[in-house]
């Protein structure tokens, strides 16, 4: 783990290194950008995006709005972005779901050949999390609870054809578990649903859900990915249940229009870097 | 890092023509995936 000084360190070096190259792009520092967060409010992406966007007015003075255009398990809003104007202003923060899954599932628009992925940034499993008072305290025993009860029980999903959706069918599958979904427009909302006893089981990001588990109102059973996740290391990787290969990731990352000039394109990439070592961050 | 750390999120700062290639190769790889489990568009 990275402490905090040696984070201020790496940040300021970077901060120094791009101001040569920032210099020469001196043109495009006072275009505001928008970036489009394709999700609700309040879940771990727009807490993230909204953190680096403070970020880069800071050190940049580059006015930056984050807008939430959710729907369509995150394709309305990078559908937006990828009918925006390719000028560099206008940029979207994605997932996993609405570039790798949602083509593949859903009838949207775009396609890979649509837009240009500026920068990734981090990557992290899903979980599968239930109240505190659900009759299984293990993953193992979440798998055989499920499996001898089909249809019983319901988990969220960010939509669907979404990355919530794939993680969850695709441990539930393995094991000839069914299940049923049910549909919140991101996790912020989805979390509101398991706390308020709508649903069992939370598919989605740990930051969203971390605070409940802190306090005790949550459990998680399960991580969709080979190893363990450092902030929840009691918590059961695939690997232990003998599927590493359904591992299901969550990374984020920034994207532009296809047709954004290079040049735009490589000033973003810079003070995203430099943004993104930000110790805040 | 505070938020990766709080959040147990890890750093993996990728770009240029090796994210383009590394998500292309996602793309396609869990095109496969969602059409063994069902969840292809109707």
């Amino acid at each position: 783990m990275t402490t905090t000084k040696e984070s201020a360190m790496i940040y300021f070096k970077k901060l120094f290194a791009v101001f040569t190259i920032l210099s020469t792009s001196i043109a495009f520092a006072a275009d505001p950008i928008t970036i489009i967060w394709p999700s609700p409010a309040g879940g771990g992406g727009d807490i993230y995006f909204r953190i680096f966007s403070k970020v880069i007015e800071k050190e940049f003075g580059v006015p930056v709005v984050v807008s939430n255009i959710s729907g369509g398990g995150g394709s309305i809003g990078v559908a937006k972005m990828v009918g925006s104007k390719p000028d560099g202003t206008t940029l979207a923060g994605a997932w996993t779901g609405p570039i790798s899954i949602a083509p593949h599932t859903l009838g949207i628009s775009y396609t890979p050949d649509d837009y240009i992925p500026v920068m990734l940034f981090s990557s992290a499993p899903y979980v599968i999390c239930t109240l505190t008072n659900f009759p299984a305290n293990t993953a193992t025993e979440l798998l055989d609870l499920l499996k001898k009860n089909p249809n019983k029980y319901s988990f969220v999903t960010h939509g669907p054809g979404g990355l919530a959706q794939l993680a969850a069918t695709r441990v539930f599958l393995t094991f000839g578990i069914t299940q049923r979904d049910i549909p919140y427009k991101g996790a912020g909302e989805s979390r509101v649903g398991l706390l308020g006893g709508h649903v069992d089981m939370y598919v989605g990001s740990i930051p969203a859900i971390l605070q409940f588990i802190q306090t005790g109102s949550v459990k998680c059973l399960l991580v969709t990915a080979a190893k363990r996740a450092k902030a929840l290391p009691g918590t059961t990787s695939l690997s232990e249940l003998g599927i590493a290969g359904e591992e299901t990731l969550l990374w984020r990352a920034i994207f532009v229009p296809r047709g954004t000039p290079p040049d735009r394109t490589a000033y973003l990439e810079k003070i995203l870097e430099v943004s993104h070592v930000h110790p805040r961050l | 890092m505070k938020f990766l750390d709080d959040v147990g999120e890890t750093l993996e700062l990728t770009k240029g023509p090796q994210l383009t290639k590394q998500l292309n190769e996602e793309y396609h790889k869990l095109g496969q995936v969602v059409k063994a489990a069902g969840l292809s568009k109707k």
